[in-house]
């Protein structure tokens, strides 16, 4: 299933914002994305977590260009899609698609779903000539688990569910190889996320696609990752397949996340590990590993040294310098 | 998988595609639009065919008609007993002729400027909002400008140095007024430019241009056309305004704020001559703002149910 040379390839991939109130000062930023590397094999999903302003958002708008890298490289096939002229990143664009978070804000209140759908086939008239334009929509709003009549119909005469198919239809229309989810199933409902989640497996097989998957849903990205990346403060913490990063974490941030997910187990239950104080600033991270702060096995020297993500197993990596196995 | 299909089963009529039956359908459901609607057409084509639709020449004065109320008989200029629908003026003019041919100069000078000065405005403010930075400041530092100044003082000084009339009078407007419809546009592209379903566009690879008209643009058509609407009654009064102090139609020219400017001297004795342009100004603008609002509602996708079920 997973090829050796990867398909997306993201390497030290860094985005500092201006921080607010310092308009000269450029030397004062907010740390969102920091060095961040990993690889995507085709057909393979990665789940990326961490809680909410780790910059797990602006690494998928980051990866995509929809928000400029400040540094690094976004390797897509081979070629570096942060060197790229804005011109020849719209050609691109196609073959990596977005499915947002927001159902209600992610579709134009203006445009029918036909026009929703149709709109990068108007952009490049060669994906799919016009004659076939409306099979086509069909074909697509069928195969999300619409009706072929919802073409003519307006965003807000869907529910959320709904609209997120629409979403999945639109980044399906451009016939895409990688398509990155931003939190798609947190604005939904339990049972409608099952029905989501169902629905991007099914189409990764039909279309052999690869999945970035975005959450901060420990058990969403469980049932449907193959490997999992644990963000911390803009920094990868730990990666790996999603049985050893569950079944052996090796991070202390990923051990107590997975302590806090609610289990229904009641014998042998592990002990919680409740983390002390909040995320610090990403405007002034700390000193070394990002993530001392609150750690519970932090010594004096992981204020010194920075932890570089390590082999640790095979395509297990974590960064931690104080983990010895 | 047959999950929320069933709430849609209802609501059919409620199809993207309207024609213009439903649009006729939905008027003869409202009825005050529609009389503002049969307003604005009669008035319309009379401003336009005023040659035709008119009873008398505006500008020859009969002296001896002079100051008649409405529905009163005079012995016209030929010698013919003449009615005078809504009466005379103090030059003894027919106040109905002047009515419609003034209608042509105050709305033609207030549709045209609202239009110049609406599409002028509205294009800097989004391409100010859109691109931000150095554009953004020079568009927003001019506006901030003009609206330190008031607007009529402008026109008032330059129509001073360059002269009066239909054309100079429009563009003055236009200049003076685009910066309402920048700052709004700007506005409302600041936080369109920051939602999801333009971040999405840009992902299929729209281009810049095509994100500001497919995507900013549609979706602040509501409120600007509630501005603009606006704009024309202020215009309308605007020009009434200039032409009263001399710097915009030159007098014999009939223009419903010359006549409200005039009729102001007689208005203890003859109170038609004030009375009856200023309720046309009034109906004017009430109408437009009334069919403008059902307008921006029978546009909107998410209201149009309603207005044409």
């Amino acid at each position: 299933m997973v090829d050796a040379k990867p398909l997306l390839k993201i390497e030290n991939l860094v985005k500092h914002y201006p921080a607010p109130g310092h308009g000269l000062d450029k030397s004062r930023v907010v740390r969102a994305v920091d060095e961040v590397s990993f690889t995507l094999h085709r057909g393979e999903t990665l789940g990326i977590v961490g809680e909410s302003g780790c910059g797990k958002s602006t690494l998928a708008r980051t990866l995509l260009r929809l928000v400029e890298p400040t540094s690094g490289k976004v390797l897509f096939n081979g070629e570096d899609l942060v060197g790229l002229s804005s011109k020849e990143m719209r050609a691109r664009r196609c073959q990596l698609q977005m499915i947002f978070q927001d159902p209600f804000a992610s579709l134009n209140p203006r445009m029918t779903v036909g026009q929703i759908l149709s709109e990068p086939w108007v952009i490049f008239p060669d994906i799919l000539p016009r004659a076939e334009w409306k099979e086509r929509i069909w074909y697509l709003l069928t195969r999300v688990g619409l009706s072929a009549d919802d073409a003519s119909r307006y965003p807000h005469q869907f529910s959320g569910g709904q609209r997120q198919r629409i979403g999945i239809a639109r980044a399906l229309s451009v016939n895409p190889e990688v398509i990155v989810c931003d939190e798609p199933f947190s604005a939904l409902d339990v049972s409608i996320q099952a029905q989501v989640i169902n629905l991007l497996e099914d189409i990764q097989q039909q279309f052999g696609l690869s999945y970035v998957i975005i959450a901060h849903d420990l058990s969403v990205i469980r049932h449907c990752s193959d490997r999992v990346a644990v963000m911390y403060l803009g920094n990868i913490v730990e990666i790996g397949t999603w049985e050893q990063i569950y079944g052996n974490p090796l991070h202390p941030y990923t051990q107590a996340l997975l302590s806090a997910m609610p289990e229904v187990r009641t014998k042998d239950r592990k002990e919680r590990i409740i983390l002390e104080g909040e995320v610090p600033s990403p405007l002034n991270p700390p000193s070394g590993c990002r993530f001392r702060t609150r750690c519970h096995r932090a010594q004096p020297d992981c204020a010194q040294n920075k932890p570089e993500l390590r082999v640790r197993a095979q395509s297990h990596q974590c960064a931690c310098i104080h983990i010895h196995d | 998988m047959i999950d929320e299909t069933a709430s849609t089963t209802d609501d059919t009529q409620r199809d993207a595609s309207i024609g213009y039956r439903d649009i006729i359908r939905a008027l003869v459901r409202d009825p005050l639009v529609l009389v503002s609607v049969i307003f604005l057409t009669l008035l319309i084509l009379s401003a336009i065919f005023a040659e035709i639709v008119a009873p008398m020449d505006p500008l020859i004065p009969n002296i001896f008609a002079s100051r008649l109320p409405p529905l009163s008989y005079a012995t016209g200029l030929d010698g013919t007993e003449q009615l005078h629908l809504l009466g005379t003026d103090a030059l003894g003019r027919d106040m109905l002729s002047r009515l419609i041919f003034g209608a042509r100069a105050s709305l033609f000078v207030a549709l045209v400027s609202v239009f110049v000065s609406g599409v002028l405005g509205t294009c800097l403010g989004v391409i100010a909002g859109y691109y931000g930075g150095w554009v953004e400041t020079v568009v927003m530092r001019a506006v901030d400008a003009f609206m330190a100044v008031p607007s009529l003082l402008i026109a008032l000084f330059v129509l001073f140095i360059i002269g009066g009339g239909l054309v100079n009078m429009i563009l003055i407007f236009a200049l003076v007024r685009w910066v309402v419809y920048a700052r709004l546009a700007r506005g409302i592209t600041l936080s369109l430019r920051e939602t999801q379903f333009v971040e999405a566009a840009r992902a299929i690879g729209a281009s810049n241009a095509r994100i500001m008209l497919r995507h900013i643009l549609p979706n602040m058509i509501s409120p600007l056309l509630v501005l603009a609407t606006l704009e024309i009654a202020l215009l309308v009064l605007a020009e009434a305004g200039l032409s009263f102090l001399g710097f915009g139609l030159v007098p014999p020219e009939p223009s419903w704020g010359l006549m409200i400017s005039r009729g102001r001297e007689y208005m203890r004795e003859a109170w038609w001559m004030i009375t009856l342009p200023g309720l046309a100004i009034f109906l004017t603008t009430l109408s437009l703002n009334l069919i403008a609002n059902w307008f921006r509602a029978v546009m909107d996708p998410v209201q149009r149910w309603r207005w044409l079920m």
